[in-house]
């Protein structure tokens, strides 16, 4: 199963309507301009189920330490936000972002009812109509579908390494790539098409032409990526920014970390050691790719989001692990933040089913993301009005 | 008139280009042979044999069916390569089309056997009669479990089921009233889909009288089937798809074009026929490159003209990247085709599968009516 | 450089072992005739080039039964139409009028030229820049010196027809003659009873300063290529240079994949040495009547790092032998010390794949939260034992369509009587979980009972047969019967019960001692592998039509070869061990010649 590649472009109305009698250059400035005025979403899930009590780690409560002997995280161990909350040990590089206003946290985030059972919880998260076991479509699918009505050339969402496409990303419409590898081996040019009256070609003669410009383009900024972490998450994040710096139209990226499945962060037994593996990735992919983005002032126009399936219980199951909870934080990073910590920390004193209850509805996440930061109709993927948080600054 | 058979005239003669374009669009593309003999045969003989070729079309279908194997990428592996090698490849354009007509896929069945029995029967029924075709996927587990219906209790008819019944797969959205979507509900109580098997329990199933599109009786699901074939708006649905899929992408059709079409395949439900009427059609032979090729299309037509095999499991999982994932429509209405399938990433992956297919051999333009897999043209069918 | 130094490599590896089996194979030719049976083993006369070598080769093969390959090369069995060779002979007429030529100059015939040119033994070596030598010692001055007029006036002749490609030069260098016959592709130099041939001019004046400097700048004086030649037995040396070496330590490129446990677990060892050795890798090569083995030497001493978990740790100790059972196909034997492999993981594969994420849960279940490393990986000492079997099957149950042989792992305890409990339970508890999945997916499950045999009493799980439609073509699930036994001390994981059985009667037999140093041994009988391919035949052929998009007719042909192949390779033996700052692997074939086709070892009654 490897396919590689794949080639890009960009979502400009212009590219549809422009009269092939301009030419290439022509093509390709216009689209540009109209480029630096969108917004990138960098969504990372974190496959399993995280466990945001040792994320976000309530280091002076006594409920916590009562409830976890082997995975406690006690005072001097964590990375202080306040006198109450400290980050994990192995999130350095996040508490700097986080210091620097590039990072917040949501806190108590999940929803009513929430599934614990990790097909049916990512299914709710990936579709965002929790208990409906038949709706079609992925969030970003639907986004997809919205953003390519009007162009259907446009490619503005793409998966970034793994092979399967997750239900988040499955549209009606729009075919998304998954990207694997910047594609270094260029395609000939085009031979410039004859005159003839069938616009069916037309469109499709056009539609290469410009892949082929954004290709170059996607070439280009590659060549000038920064440092990433060896890992393949940071490679992923490293792929991300040279699709963003290329400004071909991008506007949600989406990468895995944990594998798929059931997931790295899925820790029943012996949670210590592989949470603080992830995390460890996790913070220094993300911390690469904001660095890479400032240098090119580029971090404005980019929001990292992660989502998890559910969070996970307040204590210990016996096997050094935690089981299958509901609140969970998300992490969100990017260069227009209102930073800090959004939202009360969870109350550990009342439990539904052993794990902190969530306060905040992550479609309400969602719905501020889509109307306010990629400026797409937030009623018409979530079926619903969903009331917006304060996540970014003016 | 407006369906009046094409007949070869100095201005519209019988040439290797109508040639290449009767191939693609019923079959994937001609290859040497069948190219010569179709120039020699002319187009009424050449249609007769695209729709009942003389081999032994049924030995082959018995010896693929005994290779088919699960899991999914090898069933998909064996489908492809049933269609590289298959005598009656407008069976297998046809078994195709519908497939993307009911749009069941593995994101809701979740049995890669009950896919496999479902592409079968959809094989046996797809140049057949209409309302057989209907029945049977009426009696599918898998179109059960793909469209919501694997439950049908009695205490609670289920609506989303019928809905989803009359809007995608029979008359469409605005032909039918909450009435016809109760009922038919009601039609459908006491069949359930249980470990993989559909099952009917009598004692579940509302015997009462039920009004469907007009008519009273104590239908079951198989009359549900037989009523809905033969509603006009169904044929018209079913023409409309048909005519995108064998003439024109880009096209609307008018309703008068459709109508005659419509009463006849309402009244006999007969697809081989509304096919073949289709294809001898002039409007047919007007109407070269109005249609994108799917990545099926594509790739089985490249390994057929070039007369090539290639390892199909890995084609399997390509053409999924370029957005036709055999056995897993994105959703029930299947794919859009048109315009969907070529945008800024899918072109050049398309044309790098081109190019690969072909590799170093010598590349027949005769063929292909095309001179370079390189360009845009060759998207075009 | 670096993919030039591996493809160098991967080529000399392939003359090596090309050399060898055709001294494998003409040796059984010869079987066939009534001749006595020669060992072919070191060499008669060793003639030495290694002063003609300059040290900056890369790698280099002598070939010292040169004379043995020109007779196999010449065979008229191996030489006819259908034969090997035939693909590679020039069919050109103008070819076949140069032969004729040759011979009647030369006065003897075409196979016996080659044979008189290489008598001595030949020796290739690769260079850097894609550089080839080779250096053969013929039967005489004389004969060599007539073969070289006639060669270079054919050249000139040819050459004064045409223009440009086919120029002959003659010229000399530090008192030696040389010549090129078509235009600097290759070069060549007489000197008395000896030719040099080398593909660029650098390479042929570096061979014939280390000749006229008496071998200073030579491989004669590089101590440590003498001391792998001497290790491997002679017949080939390969230098990795240090670059090939720092190539072999980077991760392949960036789309590096996760390390796989499992293959850490079995290859760590041999990365590691390869990382830290000296820069000699030694081929060797022995054939010894129908025993061919093939030798590579390491000089490197065993890892202590992370790496450490697969050597054995002192003298004396390592893997133990093979468990012996009826048609047995394949077995491993290895020395793997599983807790401090475990323990060394962030070291090892510090990627939190999620398949180790889930091993880890599913573990934790299994052994109800106990510490993995220390209670559940520690719990077994590191000799480990595997087995693969050809299975019966009992009519009355049925016989699946695809049959899979049965394979077992076998550890041994440190503390049987607790951890026999705690290993029962965990086995329980898996198995049981394997059902309710199977349910959840409404599949058939299995009926876990427990069974005696010879007076011990082990656990298995089954599935049943009763309402299967057609008991001749089962599913693929009808293969296995997993279960578990504890025989003394030791723990047996089978997939089958025959299986179980045939180890139960195995181990109770008198415990073998360690084999010394060694850390993997690795057995496999080729005829009862056929056995197995010749059996599921149709299931493989359809695989292959479908991987491979080939036609019935070409899956069919390809499966036979590859069955030919492993008959013909019989028993194969591969034993890594460490000793005296050195690792070694073995391989070794008991080839199976012609005669011995006609029997068949029957795997089913």
């Amino acid at each position: 199963m490897k396919l590689t590649r794949r080639s890009f472009l960009r979502a400009s109305a212009f590219a549809a309507f422009v009269p092939p009698v301009f030419g290439r250059a022509a093509l390709g400035a216009a689209a540009r301009r109209a480029g630096r005025d969108q917004t990138v979403l960098v969504v990372v899930e974190l496959c399993g189920g995280n466990d945001g009590l040792n994320c976000v780690v309530p280091y002076a409560d006594d409920e916590y330490a009562r409830s976890r002997f082997t995975l406690r995280l006690a005072a001097r161990q964590v990375l202080k936000i306040n006198d109450q909350l400290g980050f994990h040990p192995a999130m350095a590089e996040w508490k700097r972002l986080f210091d620097e206003g590039f990072a917040s946290v949501v806190q108590g985030v999940g929803y009513p009812q929430s599934s614990r059972n990790h097909p049916e919880a990512v299914r709710d998260w990936h579709t965002a109509r929790p208990g409906d076991a038949h709706w079609p479509t992925g969030w970003i699918g639907q986004i997809a579908d919205q953003l390519t009505a009007r162009d259907a050339a446009a490619v503005p969402v793409a998966l970034i390494q793994p092979v399967t496409h997750p239900v988040a990303l499955i549209a009606e419409r729009a075919i998304l790539p998954s990207v694997r590898k910047i594609e270094d081996t260029p395609l000939s040019d085009l031979a410039p098409r004859p005159a003839a009256c069938n616009p069916l070609l037309e469109y499709v003669w056009r539609t290469g032409e410009v892949a082929r410009e954004h290709e170059r383009a996607v070439r280009a900024a590659a060549s000038r990526a920064g440092v990433y972490p060896a890992t393949p998450f940071g490679r992923a994040l490293q792929i991300a920014a040279s699709l963003i710096r290329a400004d071909v139209g991008f506007r949600v990226l989406y990468v895995e970390l944990g594998g798929g499945d059931i997931g790295g962060f899925d820790n029943h037994a012996g949670q210590k050691d592989n949470h603080a593996a992830l995390l460890r990735q996790f913070s220094g992919g993300v911390a690469a790719l904001v660095t890479d983005l400032r240098r090119d002032g580029l971090a404005e126009r980019v929001l990292l989001m992660t989502i998890s399936e559910f969070g996970r219980t307040l204590a210990e199951n016996g096997r050094r692990g935690t089981d299958h909870g509901a609140a969970a934080p998300m992490f969100l990073a990017g260069g227009r933040l209102r930073p800090g910590l959004i939202g009360a920390p969870p109350d550990l004193r009342s439990l539904d089913n052993g794990a902190p209850r969530p306060h905040t509805d992550f479609r309400r996440v969602y719905a501020t993301v889509l109307d306010r930061w990629l400026g797409v109709d937030s009623q018409a993927i979530l079926g619903e009005k969903f009331e917006w948080l304060d996540l970014f600054r003016v | 008139m407006i369906w009046t058979p094409y007949q070869p005239t100095p201005d519209e003669p019988w040439n290797q280009a109508r040639v290449i374009h009767l191939f693609r669009r019923a079959a994937f593309g001609p290859n040497r042979s069948e190219s010569q003999r179709a120039l020699a045969d002319g187009p009424a003989r050449t249609i007769d044999r695209l729709l009942n070729p003389p081999a032994d079309v049924a030995a082959f279908h018995r010896e693929q069916d005994a290779c088919e194997t699960l899991p999914l990428p090898e069933w998909r592996g064996w489908w492809l390569r049933r269609m590289i090698l298959t005598p009656h490849p407008l069976l297998e354009k046809m078994t195709l089309f519908w497939h993307g007509y009911f749009g069941v896929g593995m994101n809701r069945v979740n049995h890669a056997g009950l896919l496999l029995a479902h592409v079968r029967t959809l094989r046996a029924h797809a140049l057949g009669r209409f309302d057989a075709l209907l029945g049977a996927m009426t009696r599918d587990p898998a179109v059960f479990l793909a469209a919501g219906g694997a439950n049908n209790p009695k205490a609670r008819p289920n609506e989303d089921f019928a809905r989803q019944l009359l809007a995608r797969y029979t008359v469409g959205e605005g032909e039918f009233t909450e009435r016809d979507v109760a009922d038919t509900a009601r039609a459908f109580t006491g069949y359930h889909v249980r470990g993989g098997k559909w099952r009917e329990v009598p004692s579940d199933h509302d015997d009462g009288p039920k009004t469907i599109f007009g008519q009273t009786g104590p239908w079951t699901p198989s009359d549900f089937a037989r009523l809905a074939a033969r509603q006009l708006a169904t044929a018209r649905r079913v023409v409309r798809a048909l005519y995108r899929h064998f003439i024109s992408e880009e096209h609307e059709p008018a309703d008068d074009w459709i109508e005659p079409l419509a009463r006849r395949f309402a009244t006999n439900c007969d697809i081989g026929r509304l096919v073949t009427t289709m294809l001898r059609s002039r409007i047919f032979f007007q109407s070269p490159a109005q249609r994108i090729k799917s990545p099926v299309e594509l790739a089985v037509g490249i390994c057929r003209t070039l007369e090539i095999t290639v390892p199909t499991v890995p084609l399997g999982f390509e053409l999924a990247e370029l957005g036709q994932n055999l056995g897993q429509p994105p959703t029930l209405k299947g794919w859009p085709g048109g315009r969907a399938w070529i945008n800024h990433a899918t072109i050049l992956a398309r044309t790098r599968l081109a190019m690969r297919l072909v590799g170093n051999k010598k590349f027949p333009a005769e063929l292909f009516g095309v001179s370079d897999p390189a360009s845009p043209e060759f998207q075009l069918a | 450089m670096i993919r030039t130094g591996s493809r160098l490599i991967v080529i000399l590896l392939a003359l090596a072992t090309l050399e060898l089996c055709l001294l494998g194979v003409l040796h059984l030719a010869k079987a066939r005739r009534p001749h006595a049976q020669a060992t072919v083993s070191a060499p008669a006369r060793s003639v030495s080039f290694d002063d003609w070598i300059p040290e900056q080769a890369l790698a280099v093969l002598e070939v010292s039964r040169a004379d043995k390959i020109m007779e196999l090369a010449f065979d008229p069995a191996f030489t006819g139409e259908q034969s090997f060779w035939s693909q590679w002979k020039p069919s050109a007429l103008g070819w076949t009028l140069f032969r004729r030529q040759l011979e009647k100059e030369m006065g003897c015939d075409y196979p016996t030229i080659w044979r008189r040119l290489l008598q001595d033994g030949v020796v290739i070596a690769a260079g850097p820049g894609q550089s080839f030598v080779a250096i053969a010692q013929a039967s005489d001055a004389e004969f060599l010196q007539k073969l070289n007029n006639a060669l270079v006036a054919a050249a000139r002749k040819g050459a004064a027809g045409k223009s440009g490609n086919h120029r002959v030069i003659e010229a000399t260098y530090r008192g030696a003659a040389y010549w090129t016959l078509s235009a600097g592709a290759a070069y060549h130099a007489i000197l008395s009873n000896r030719v040099v041939l080398a593909n660029k001019l650098d390479a042929l004046k570096a061979v014939l300063d280390c000749r006229a400097e008496a071998g200073t700048g030579s491989l004669a004086k590089r101590a440590d290529y003498q001391a792998a030649k001497r290790t491997a037995g002679g017949v080939a040396t390969l230098r990795l240079s240090p670059e090939l070496r720092q190539l072999q330590a980077k991760p392949k490129g960036d789309t590096a994949t996760e390390p796989n446990p499992l293959a850490v677990l079995l290859f760590a060892g041999y990365a590691e040495a390869l990382k830290a050795n000296s820069g000699w890798l030694a081929l060797g090569a022995d054939l010894q009547g129908h025993s061919l083995t093939l030798r590579v030497a390491i000089d490197c001493a065993q890892p202590k790092n992370a790496a450490a978990f697969s050597w054995p740790p002192t003298a004396g100790e390592g893997a133990w032998p093979n468990v012996e059972v009826p048609r047995r196909i394949a077995a491993l034997s290895l020395y793997r010390n599983l807790h401090d492999f475990y323990a060394a993981k962030d070291a090892l594969f510090p990627e939190r794949t999620s398949q180790l994420i889930f091993f880890e849960n599913m573990m934790g279940i299994f052994f109800s939260g106990r510490d993995l490393t220390d209670e559940v990986m520690g719990a077994v000492d590191p000799h480990i034992r595997v087995v693969v079997a050809g299975q019966t099957y009992d009519p009355a149950v049925g016989t699946p369509a695809v049959k899979v042989p049965a394979f077992a792992v076998v550890f041994r305890m440190k503390n049987p009587k607790q951890f026999a409990r705690i290993s029962e339970e965990a086995w329980q508890k898996a198995f049981g979980l394997v059902n309710v999945t199977r349910g959840q997916k409404a599949e058939a499950g299995m009926i876990l009972d427990r069974k005696d045999y010879a007076g011990l009493r082990y656990t298995f799980a089954s599935f049943s047969p009763d309402e299967e439609p057609d008991r001749s073509k089962l599913d693929i699930r009808f293969n296995y019967s997993p279960s578990i036994a504890h025989v003394g001390e030791y723990l047996v994981l089978s997939s089958t019960t025959q299986l179980t059985e045939d180890l139960i009667a195995a181990l109770r037999k008198p415990a073998p001692g360690p084999l010394d140093g060694v850390n993997a041994l690795l057995e496999m009988d080729g005829e009862r592998l056929a056995e197995i391919l010749r059996i599921n035949r149709e299931p493989i052929i359809r695989s292959n039509m479908l991987q491979k998009g080939q036609n019935r007719a070409a899956a069919e042909a390809e499966l036979d070869r590859n069955i030919a192949l492993v008959r013909f390779l019989g028993r194969a033996s591969l034993r890594v061990s460490a000793s005296d700052g050195r690792i070694a692997g073995e391989l070794t074939f008991q080839l199976r010649g012609p005669a011995a086709h006609k029997q068949t070892v029957a795997l089913a009654p």
